[in-house]
């Protein structure tokens, strides 16, 4: 028996300090900039970068800000300032699930370290001690040691990276250590790949090839409890597949999770807030708003549009837009429905509980 | 109601070659796979010992996976788990029933291979990004990381196996791969999946990740012991030895498995994991993250410490790691602790870092079918305070019921497996 999973609205962080309510109130808008390493490779991106951040608020010590670089750093301060709104000491039965970016090697400019192209030399730049906890910061699991140690907490874990899939991954996982009872609170989320031009090379197969494209560092958390609090909303269901036919009709694949989510007993004659939509590209869109139906179609939410692809954040974005959307409800859902980079698909559906 | 989880499939490629046959029959018979080794061109490098996969990987691709399509770019870390993969599918026989199965795996940190940074770095220190992305067909190799993301492994798998359960790239340091296990044990247990492909590959064998290791004080670089430098639980162990390959499990529900007629080699009965949440540069020095996810495989397995007959160690041949396992374990079994037998595999195959957990769970299913502990070689004199079965040097025949399989990774991250015999 599933015991029901409650969500706290945590901290989002976007480009210029934008408010993740502001854009969903279209009191905001989040800009961006031509990605100019892409035009290298012909290909048009736009991008909407994050800040560092230092982590003193969060009382990071010393080692910490040497064995995290840049997108570790957004992960870490989002995910302890979202701890420590509900949680001042450590708590029993706590853990962590978060969707990581990977870390390459742009902080460090190896190849310009090289002074001769030999392995010889290679091995004399990457020798020298410029930094001797080098390894650590490459680790993308980093992070989430460093939000463990700064939030005390000592459960049940789980990281992957380094897309959507691997924020929505995370968020399954620690809905289902709630609802099966193994942990009392679960700290969810997800932070972006940062954009560099050795991201680009690693991702050009998926980010360059749609025209216009939009990539938006961010990090977002939210907490899962299986405490209810007053206006805390619930989780009551979750799925994840791929839709990846046999006979590689993907449309029709795809309309048949759409269906099953539509058709199932747990929204039937239920009033439905929102639909978000996050990371479909354009054909994913048309496909899962013309099979949602009229009245669902004009309830749908693409989130893309107000962040652009947050990657894995975007799953923990959507939830806490749907927390927003909730916020003022009597009754009724939020279903998000999040899709990967390579078929992927997932669906949260949360309840509003503003009893 | 939930489901018991069977594994059905095997595969392996370690150093001591292709297959989960050459991988276990050299594990039983304690052979070293590490050798002297040093990254090509670099005879100075620190790191002068490594168990390494012999055979180039354009020759392995050519060799063992004609039958499928590879993406344009791939690293050899996938190449290292589609080989595995390919053979615990062909061993589960489950061929034209994959369908529904998920992909849970693990393959470590993205790999900026030698050649390619060199091929790099021959350009114009000012124009060196301009022309990785300008020439990058010609300047970046097809089996490098550059190219690809980190998931490759597991995107390419349900690619070329049009698998359509959900697909996930664990990142969990050293504890990745028995993460990846676990995850699969807990999605088929639950009914969210009857088939998951879990596992690992990964190599660390380069001198950009070996020079970060080295750095961090972690590689074994005595030349006092040679080849027998991987030294788990011994006086002398000096740091770990690196190795590199890649290890797949087929697990499926016992309901799935039995109805297909499927050979059952063992059972996951339960899985923990937990964060030390203490420094990311040392384990907890009481070993409290280790002791909770022992303790929480074996609760979930509803056994207690004294049925468990076997520990396949995480024993990486660190200072820090084999005291605090050894007193983990101490602490889980209480007095129990010493009549266990506790191996290290990692003595003979070396570290695989991401995908450690993967053969080591191979190991272990392997234990229980043959009843046979493994043995943790290159142990001669174990250090003041480690006075546990280590079975040293020579393996041995023991009734074994019950093992858990421990994985302990960089950062305090934590997991351990439960596996037993299989019973109706």
């Amino acid at each position: 028996m599933l015991k029901p999973v409650y969500l706290f609205q945590g901290e989002t962080l976007l480009a210029h300090s934008t408010s993740l309510e502001s854009l969903l109130t279209h009191k905001g808008r989040l800009m961006s900039t031509p990605f100019e390493s892409a035009d290298l490779i012909n290909h048009s991106i736009f991008i909407s970068t994050l800040a560092d951040e230092n982590l003193k608020d969060v009382g990071a010590e010393r080692m910490v800000r040497k064995t995290s670089e840049r997108q570790a750093r957004w992960l870490i301060a989002s995910g302890v300032r979202t701890w420590r709104t509900y949680f001042n000491e450590p708590q029993n039965k706590s853990g962590l699930f978060i969707g990581l970016g990977t870390v390459d090697c742009d902080e460090e400019d190896n190849p310009e370290l090289v002074q001769e192209p030999t392995a010889e030399c290679l091995a004399t730049a990457m020798l020298e001690e410029r930094r001797p906890l080098v390894c650590l910061a490459l680790l993308n699991s980093s992070a989430t040691s460093h939000i463990a140690q700064l939030a005390g907490i000592t459960g049940e874990n789980m990281s992957f990276s380094p897309l959507l899939s691997a924020g929505l991954n995370a968020l399954c996982e620690g809905y289902f250590a709630i609802a099966e009872g193994r942990l009392k609170h679960a700290l969810c989320g997800g932070g972006s790949q940062k954009i560099t031009p050795w991201s680009l090379l690693a991702y050009e197969s998926i980010w360059a090839n749609q025209d216009n494209y939009w990539l938006s560092e961010a990090a977002s958390f939210f907490i899962a409890s299986d405490e209810p609090r007053l206006n805390q909303h619930a989780a009551i269901g979750v799925m994840r597949q791929a839709y990846r036919a046999r006979l590689q009709n993907n449309a029709h694949a795809l309309t048949e999770q759409v269906n099953r989510i539509t058709g199932s007993p747990l929204i039937e004659n239920q009033h439905v807030v929102k639909v978000i939509l996050v990371g479909a590209n354009l054909e994913q869109q048309d496909i899962t708003l013309h099979a949602l139906g009229d009245e669902l179609k004009s309830r749908a939410v693409v989130l893309d549009s107000y962040v652009g692809n947050t990657m894995a954040a975007a799953t923990a974005i959507a939830c806490n837009s749907a927390l927003s959307y909730l916020h003022d409800a009597e009754q009724g859902f939020v279903i998000v429905i999040a899709f990967g980079d390579h078929a992927e698909f997932g669906m949260f559906l949360i309840e509003a509980n503003n009893d | 109601m939930t489901n018991r989880v069977v594994v059905t499939g095997l595969g392996v490629l370690s150093p001591f070659g292709v297959g989960v046959d050459s991988f276990w029959s050299a594990v039983k018979a304690g052979e070293n796979a590490v050798d002297a080794w040093h990254p090509p061109g670099a005879e100075g490098f620190p790191v002068q010992h490594g168990a390494t996969i012999k055979q180039d990987t354009q020759a392995l691709v050519a060799e063992e996976l004609v039958d499928f399509k590879l993406p344009k770019h791939i690293e050899r870390r996938a190449i290292y788990a589609l080989i595995a993969a390919k053979e615990a599918i062909n061993d589960a026989r489950l061929e034209t029933e994959l369908g529904q199965a998920g992909i849970a795996v693990c393959s470590g940190v993205p790999e900026l291979d030698d050649a390619s940074l060199l091929a790099l770095a021959e350009q114009p220190k000012a124009n060196i990004m301009n022309y990785a992305l300008t020439e990058r067909e010609q300047a970046i190799k097809r089996f490098s990381g550059i190219r690809c993301s980190n998931d490759v492994l597991a995107t390419t798998l349900a690619e070329q196996l049009n698998t359509s359960g959900f697909i996930c790239n664990v990142s969990g340091a050293c504890a990745g791969a028995t993460q990846a296990i676990g995850l699969a044990y807990r999605a088929i247990k639950r009914g969210e999946a009857s088939v998951m492909l879990c596992g690992g590959a990964d190599s660390v064998l380069s001198i950009r990740t070996l020079s970060a290791l080295h750095l961090l004080g972690a590689t074994a670089e005595t030349q006092r012991f040679a080849n027998q430098l991987c030294r788990p639980f011994d006086q002398d162990r000096a740091g770990l030895v690196a190795g590199e390959g890649g290890a797949m499990l087929v697990l499926e529900s016992e309901q799935h498995a039995k109805a297909r007629g499927a050979h059952i080699y063992a059972e996951i009965t339960g899985y923990g994991s937990s964060l030390d949440a203490y420094k990311v540069t040392a384990p907890h020095p009481e070993g409290l993250g280790a002791i909770s996810a022992m303790e929480g495989a074996l609760q979930s397995a509803g056994i207690g410490a004294q049925n468990v007959q076997y520990i396949n160690a995480h024993g990486t041949s660190t200072p820090l790691n084999d005291v605090i396992e050894t007193k983990a374990i101490k602490s889980v079994f209480g007095k129990h602790a010493t009549s266990l037998g506790v191996s290290s595999t990692k003595s003979m195959i070396g570290h695989w870092i991401a995908a450690a957990g993967a053969p080591e769970a191979i190991a272990t299913v392997l234990a229980i079918r043959d009843q046979f502990m493994p043995a943790t070689i290159n142990l001669t004199q174990p250090d003041e305070g480690l006075d546990l079965d280590y079975v040293m040097g020579k393996g041995r025949e023991a009734s074994i019921n019950h093992a858990l399989s421990n994985s302990f990774g960089f950062g305090g991250i934590n997991a351990s497996l439960a596996i037993a015999r299989y019973y109706e």
